[in-house]
């Protein structure tokens, strides 16, 4: 190879740039991912440091584990909640307030948004106050029932126990995608909207057929944002329900902690995380397709 | 034994560093189990202080964590060869793994002719047949019933001889407008270490547990299984209110301090956070109107009568293989930790049980009136195992998580007692 042509410069340039991204991204994502994938086959002993060739048999038990089934429920109830709840409310309110059609709207604008600027946990404990079996908002309705034993039933119903976790999520994470939405709706130039107005298009009209297109490639990007951050999510669910009552709230980011660092069973918990980081490159790779479908390619 | 609380962020991570006066003093790198929020904490640091002084030649290095977060720092030490030198321990399943890994240090050589001055049930054999950590205590009780004889008086009933007769009192309560028994039951772990061991012990016994484990037996059989049918009731009934299922752990005894439930079960550790001296929840003469006793008899009951779950206490452990002056140091931490100056000191802290050293002279010590009941329950009420102390974790993970699910009724006694089997026989 000559080292001296122009392409191989731009080769080894391209190299050099790359290179020191690519080492850190390898040692802190890359190798434990692997490495994860290796004890996930394995009989490991954390007090020894020794890891025994198992096959399949934690994956074997994963699948045969009802928990396993109800952490991927909630976990998919999370990723419908952050990409069919939190993307279009946000969306929404972004162009409410671009188009002026409140007023106050700084006011509404730091109010949807101040709850991501809080730490998850705090969020967490906050809510889990409120809704705690001696929280204010439990007591509020016992004095409205006059029932001093009066609990809220959805907190601990095996099938509606995700709908409060659900709605402190769209309470937090909607401000993020609505910033984020107004930001590049600030960006479309604003006499393309005058035309349609002076063309007499209907705000529905400008909505969907002017503001809706050009955001489409934001859209795809918020949605891998969704999914990635459903599936790792953790902090906010560990401190708002612990995943109780039972394993009715748990997610698989919990279902893996549990194992790993409640009981140790760091194969077990190497194997949940594959599923996890496996599921997370299937959606992604599924949202590129139907981006690709819907869009075409050039307006990522 | 697990001592949870609900909230992780709870968990105390700092570090202490005492550093020794002179040079060429031995480092002892000690990884220590405690809880700085918890009332009468600043004993605990007291305890540490006054070792440092009486012994200038030993640096420690302390790190102190509290609950999951003390569990995966002492994981993560051992797997990476940085075991600390002395460390908190569990004499049970709990730090099973590491305890019998062969890492730890038997302490009864350590221990020689001194172990005559010690309470026998506390320096018995652990696992493996060793002593791996020299306990607090005399023992640890994990099932109490904190009565409010107060409460009982008001509404006109009696101490409940039987659980029949505490059943019956249900209705008199409910129409009081409170509960019967509080249970933080929000805590998967708190149902079955302090409820259905102390019931397991009754209706199935300590000799059906072991048998059960090893495989002789099934958790399907009628003694195990009338067990979580009594817990079932005690919810159906409402003498356990399905909201305990919310209840945290921080929050439960304050429904008990502040009247709103006659009963309230929790491990004899809790009686700290009522009777503390500067921090608890109960005034003396409250204390004076609470009887520390175990839920009454079942009629037809195997086990014995009165008994209660109970485990060895915990205590520190040491490193094994430590070079000599180390190892000496390291011992000469560990004893003290349970000698007569710390032993003295938790109980003028108030935040006590009886210490595992006998003949402790405590004639001096004034306690307050729930700590000094809480000396006169041991001899009265005897001990069967806990269960998360002997179960693997497999079987205790699907204990916890079921006996909620038993609580709102999604689960039958007999569905919740065949997939326990199914747990603990995949690791049999």
């Amino acid at each position: 190879m000559n080292f001296t042509s122009e392409k191989s410069k731009k080769v080894i340039t391209y190299l050099l740039f790359v290179a020191p991204a690519l080492v850190i991204y390898l040692l802190i994502i890359g190798y434990p991912i692997i490495k994860s994938l290796h004890l996930s086959f394995t009989d490991y002993n954390v007090y020894t440091n020794e890891a025994v060739w198992a096959g399949f048999k934690w994956y074997i038990k994963m699948f045969n584990q009802s928990e396993f089934w109800m952490a991927l429920k909630n976990t998919m109830v999370v990723v419908v909640v952050s990409v069919f709840g939190q993307i279009p409310i946000g969306f929404v309110l972004a162009y409410i307030l671009y188009r002026k059609l409140v007023r106050f709207r700084g006011f509404f604008q730091g109010m949807v948004f101040l709850p991501i600027t809080l730490s998850m946990v705090i969020v967490g404990i906050l809510w889990l106050k409120m809704f705690s079996s001696v929280g204010a908002v439990t007591n509020l309705l016992r004095l409205i029932y006059n029932d001093p034993q009066y609990t809220i039933g959805i907190v601990n119903s095996k099938t509606w126990a995700m709908v409060p976790v659900a709605f402190a999520l769209l309470w937090i994470y909607t401000g993020f995608y609505m910033v984020v939405f107004l930001a590049n709706l600030q960006r479309i130039n604003p006499s393309i909207i005058e035309a349609a107005m002076i063309d007499g298009a209907s705000e529905v009209r400008i909505f969907l057929k002017i503001i809706v297109p050009s955001l489409s490639g934001v859209v795809v990007i918020l949605t891998i944002f969704a999914i990635a951050g459903s599936l790792k999510g953790f902090d906010l669910i560990f401190a708002l329900t612990g995943g109780g009552p039972s394993n009715y709230t748990e997610v698989l980011t919990l279902y893996m902690y549990r194992y790993a660092f409640t009981y140790f069973n760091y194969s077990f918990g190497s194997a949940i995380s594959m599923v996890i980081v496996s599921m997370s490159i299937i959606l992604i790779i599924l949202v590129r397709v139907i981006e690709r479908k819907l869009v075409g390619p050039k307006q990522v | 034994m697990f001592r949870k609380t609900g909230v992780l962020l709870c968990v105390l991570a700092f570090s202490l560093v005492v550093f020794a006066s002179c040079a060429g003093a031995v480092t002892i790198k000690w990884l220590h189990y405690y809880d700085i929020t918890a009332p009468g904490a600043e004993v605990e640091l007291d305890i540490i202080q006054t070792f440092a002084k009486l012994n200038p030649d030993i640096k420690l290095e302390i790190e102190t964590l509290y609950d999951q977060a003390y569990h995966q720092k002492l994981a993560a030490l051992a797997a990476a060869g940085q075991t600390p030198d002395v460390m908190y321990l569990w004499p049970g399943e709990r730090t099973g793994k590491i305890t019998g890994s062969g890492i730890i240090a038997d302490l009864y050589p350590f221990l020689g002719d001194d172990i005559d001055n010690y309470v026998p049930a506390a320096v018995a054999p652990q696992l493996l047949g060793r002593l791996h950590e020299l306990p607090m205590f005399s023992g640890t009780a994990s099932h109490m019933l904190y009565v409010n004889t107060e409460l009982l008086d008001r509404l006109g009933l009696a101490m409940p001889q039987t659980y029949k007769e505490l059943k019956a009192m249900v209705p008199a309560i409910k129409g009081a407008g409170l509960q019967g028994i509080a249970i933080a039951a929000k805590e998967t772990w708190v149902m079955q270490s302090c409820l259905l061991s102390a019931i397991v012990g009754r209706t199935a016994g300590d000799e059906w547990l072991m048998k059960a484990i090893a495989g002789e037996a099934s958790f399907e059989d009628e003694g195990f299984l009338w067990a979580l049918r009594i817990v079932e009731e005690m919810y159906a009934t409402g003498l356990i209110s399905e909201s305990n299922v919310q209840l945290g752990y921080g929050d439960a005894p304050n429904v008990f301090a502040e009247d709103k439930a006659v009963f309230y079960i929790d491990g004899d550790w809790r009686v700290s956070a009522f009777s503390a001296v500067a921090d608890g929840l109960m005034t003396p003469e409250k204390q004076e109107k609470i009887t520390l006793t175990v839920l009454p008899d079942f009629a037809g009951q195997i086990g014995p009568s009165g008994s209660t779950s109970f485990v060895v206490s915990t205590g520190l452990g040491m490193k094994a293989g430590l070079s000599q002056e180390k190892a000496e140091a390291a011992w000469k931490l560990v004893s003290f930790y349970v000698g007569p100056i710390a032993s003295k000191k938790r109980l003028l802290g108030g935040s006590l049980k009886p210490p595992s050293l006998a003949n402790l002279d405590i004639s001096d010590v004034e306690m307050p009136p729930l700590d000094r009941k809480l000396f006169a329950f041991y001899p009265l009420h005897p001990a069967t195992l806990i269960l998360d102390a002997v179960i693997p974790a497999d079987g205790v993970q699907r204990i916890n998580t079921g006996l909620q699910e038993l609580a709102l009724g999604d689960i039958t006694p007999e569905q919740l007692a065949a997939e326990i089997e199914a747990a603990v026989a995949s690791v049999r």
